[in-house]
């Protein structure tokens, strides 16, 4: 791939408002995983003693299963949270509510069952609530689906709530979490969220510094990125560095596994078995699969398969997304001017939405 | 002249509790002006240095090698037609006091610092880093001198200093500007504070209660630089650039992420102290600083209406993200490798090209 192509205008406004897209799916990915952690670390925020709760426990990566008559199944919610050892919240996430609204209400509803996978001795728990999140701008959408679904002859046994998340504005800027409609068993903390609760930002900022994916797979332009500017600049002793003075690309090699394993500091840990250990294989494998169509690197052949890719260095790129992005369209470009079967790639690969999660 | 020079101060090994004396021996000896570097290194310099005898485009030839000094000749070949050599000599001694501080001397004029010296120390490997005076510490070390025993009057005589550029369409984020003074201290740092200034070097004018009269030049880019009587004000003013060079390096080591899983990130804030990230155009101002350092990629993942980027520096391959949430404050979150020398950067480059700042420690997050 040459990046000398004709670039048209349309070309050029065909690739910003790509770079718009992968960048508002990137921020959706982040923000979710804000949302889900500032959930948590409110419902576990005891109000008299101004802590977090010892005793509580959260994952945004556990296995539950639904213990049902005729066959266990598993579930895979985005957080769960024990506040003690006696209530606890299943948390599902969707940040916008524009397509398929009712089937979210239907997958929540697969949680409002008897879950066992909590940390207690039987793994069970008296009571837990169920929480549907979604993105402030989803507010009205979200709560007139619920009403909707509750009129289709729908309802939940457990407490149900839908909290929204937001980034208000000001000299200062603040988190927000808002219970938009529903109710939780702690009424204290019910009502807090009614009144709309600021998450205070040393909060957000651990947030932010410490978890890079929750169980839900990533837009590809995400683990990519984390891939590029995260992972392969820490390989390379620094002496690599000097000898070659920033200016050429070193080529850093590495298995899936071993991708994984870096990018596996980027999450929560998981505390036993029941936690999925995160980034997922497949989603790593996905990034690194992009990256090579991209043409950063390639894959050689072995047991295991090892990618060796470029270092780019600074000069080739600024921003790592839309360095990606373009080096994508081009690609596509190319191949698809080359004509059926001309190129490798007819337009898949990292620009698509990722799999939808598994229940 | 310059034999007597060589004797005293490259020619043999000295310990910092003369270098004041030496100094002066210097600039009676005929020298214009003796120059001081601040340059901060956790390894010894000295065997680095000499390591480094095998370069090519550089000639060194070592007079003074212990533990804690080294001295010698460095040439550089410059240009092709003519082709010329830039060359000169330097003393680099330990102080005793700030553990990663090393003072490099020289009577040589600038260009040798700026040819010579600075490309030469870079070739260094660990690298070193070396300190930014920031506006306010300027301020401090010559008010400090004002305020001892040792010093009579003081009266600012050239300040140079930069000013960002708001004007609309402006190519150019900041301008530059030179004085030639003749003020006292507060006058020129306040004027500066009300224009939004920040200070790039001062020479100051001063003399001495036993008669005698000095100047000092303090370089934002760690440089000390003395001319006419200095014993009286020579310790005090290296010893507390040394101190602040020593504060600066302590407060960014070891914020690397380590190897284990459970990692607890060491961020910091870098506090304007006022409200520098509130409309479009200051978010837009610090993009276009984070961009402008060099080998650096940097990627944004959220822009509006908080700030969050990621940078990764190539000259050794640290990691770190600096994210705004708050209108005066600015926090960076080491991630992966995170040397000292890349989180200098981060600041110089954020002090030179969007706002002076002050960096601040936060609880661990």
């Amino acid at each position: 791939m040459k990046a000398n192509l004709s670039r048209s205008r349309a070309f050029e406004q065909e690739l910003r408002e790509e770079v718009r897209r992968q960048g508002d799916a990137l921020d959706d990915y982040l923000s979710s995983i804000m949302g889900l952690h500032a959930f948590i670390n409110s419902t576990i925020w005891d109000v008299e003693k101004r802590i977090l709760r010892q005793e509580s426990k959260s994952s945004t990566q556990r296995r539950m299963t639904v213990l049902a008559e005729d066959q266990s199944k598993e579930v895979t919610p985005d957080a769960v949270v024990q506040v003690n050892n006696t209530y606890g919240i299943v948390v599902e996430m969707k940040k916008h509510f524009d397509r398929e609204k009712l089937k979210h209400f239907d997958q929540v509803k697969k949680y409002d069952a008897d879950l066992v996978g909590w940390w207690t001795q039987n793994e069970r728990l008296a009571t837990n609530d169920l929480v549907l999140m979604t993105h402030y701008i989803s507010k009205t959408a979200a709560t007139d689906a619920y009403n909707e679904w509750m009129s289709n002859g729908n309802s939940y046994v457990r407490p149900f709530a839908i909290i929204c998340f937001n980034y208000s504005t000001g000299s200062k800027e603040y988190f927000t979490l808002e219970r938009a409609i529903g109710s939780l068993s702690d009424k204290i903390h019910d009502e807090d969220l009614r009144k709309v609760k600021a998450i205070p930002n040393d909060i957000i900022k651990k947030i932010i510094s410490k978890y890079k994916f929750y169980d839900a797979p990533p837009p590809a332009i995400h683990t990519m990125v984390l891939l590029l500017d995260y992972v392969l600049p820490t390989l390379p002793k620094e002496a690599e560095f000097d000898k070659n003075s920033g200016q050429q690309s070193t080529r850093v090699q590495l298995t899936l596994d071993e991708a994984q394993d870096q990018l596996s500091h980027l999450c929560p840990q998981p505390t036993d078995s029941r936690d999925t250990k995160l980034p997922r294989r497949e989603w790593v494998e996905v990034g690194l699969e992009s990256l090579v169509e991209c043409g950063i690197g390639e894959k050689v052949a072995g047991n295991p398969p090892k990618y060796v890719l470029r270092l780019l260095t600074a000069h080739r790129r600024k921003d790592t997304k839309e360095f990606l992005v373009e080096r994508f369209m081009l690609k596509l470009k190319s191949d698809l001017s080359a004509g059926p079967g001309g190129g490798s790639n007819q337009g898949e690969l990292f620009l698509l939405p990722p799999p939808t999660p598994s229940a | 002249m310059s034999l007597a020079i060589d004797a005293i101060l490259y020619g043999a090994h000295f310990d910092y509790s003369n270098l004041a004396s030496v100094c002066e021996q210097v600039i009676a000896s005929g020298a214009s002006e003796v120059r001081v570097k601040c340059v901060l290194s956790e390894t010894p310099l000295p065997a680095l240095i000499a390591h480094l005898q095998q370069r090519k485009i550089f000639n060194l030839q070592t007079i003074v090698n212990t533990d804690q000094a080294i001295s010698g000749i460095v040439s550089r070949k410059m240009g092709r037609h003519p082709e010329r050599t830039v060359s000169g000599k330097f003393y680099l001694i330990k102080h005793p006091s700030h553990q990663f501080v090393w003072l490099l001397i020289t009577d040589a004029g600038g260009e040798y610092l700026k040819y010579v010296i600075r490309p030469f120390l870079k070739g260094i490997h660990p690298r070193i880093t070396v300190p930014v005076f920031r506006t306010p510490q300027i301020e401090s070390m010559l008010v400090s001198l004002m305020q001892g025993e040792a010093v009579e009057w003081a009266r600012i005589k050239q300040v140079g200093g930069r000013t960002r550029i708001h004007s609309e369409g402006a190519v150019k984020r900041y301008e530059s500007d030179r004085k030639w003074t003749d003020k006292a201290i507060r006058e020129v740092f306040d004027e500066a504070k009300e224009l939004g200034q920040w200070i790039t070097d001062v020479t100051a004018e001063f003399d001495v209660r036993q008669g005698g009269r000095g100047v000092i030049r303090i370089g934002r880019y760690g440089t000390l630089a003395f001319r006419g009587l200095l014993r009286r004000v020579f310790d005090p003013l290296v010893n507390q650039a040394s101190a602040f060079a020593q504060e600066r390096y302590t407060f960014l080591r070891d914020r690397a992420r380590r190897s284990e899983r459970a990692f607890e990130p060491r961020p910091f804030e870098i506090d304007f102290q006022f409200d520098a990230l509130h409309t479009t155009e200051q978010f837009a101002s610090l993009r276009t600083a984070l961009h402008k350092i060099p080998r650096t990629t940097c990627t944004i993942l959220h822009g509006n209406p908080y700030f969050h980027a990621v940078l990764a520096d190539y000259t050794d391959g640290s990691v770190y993200e600096v994210l705004v949430l708050e209108a005066s404050k600015l926090t960076v979150i080491p991630q992966g490798r995170s040397s000292v020398r890349a989180l200098q950067r981060l600041g110089s480059y954020i002090f030179a090209n969007f706002n002076e700042g002050e960096f601040v420690e936060i609880s661990s997050v």
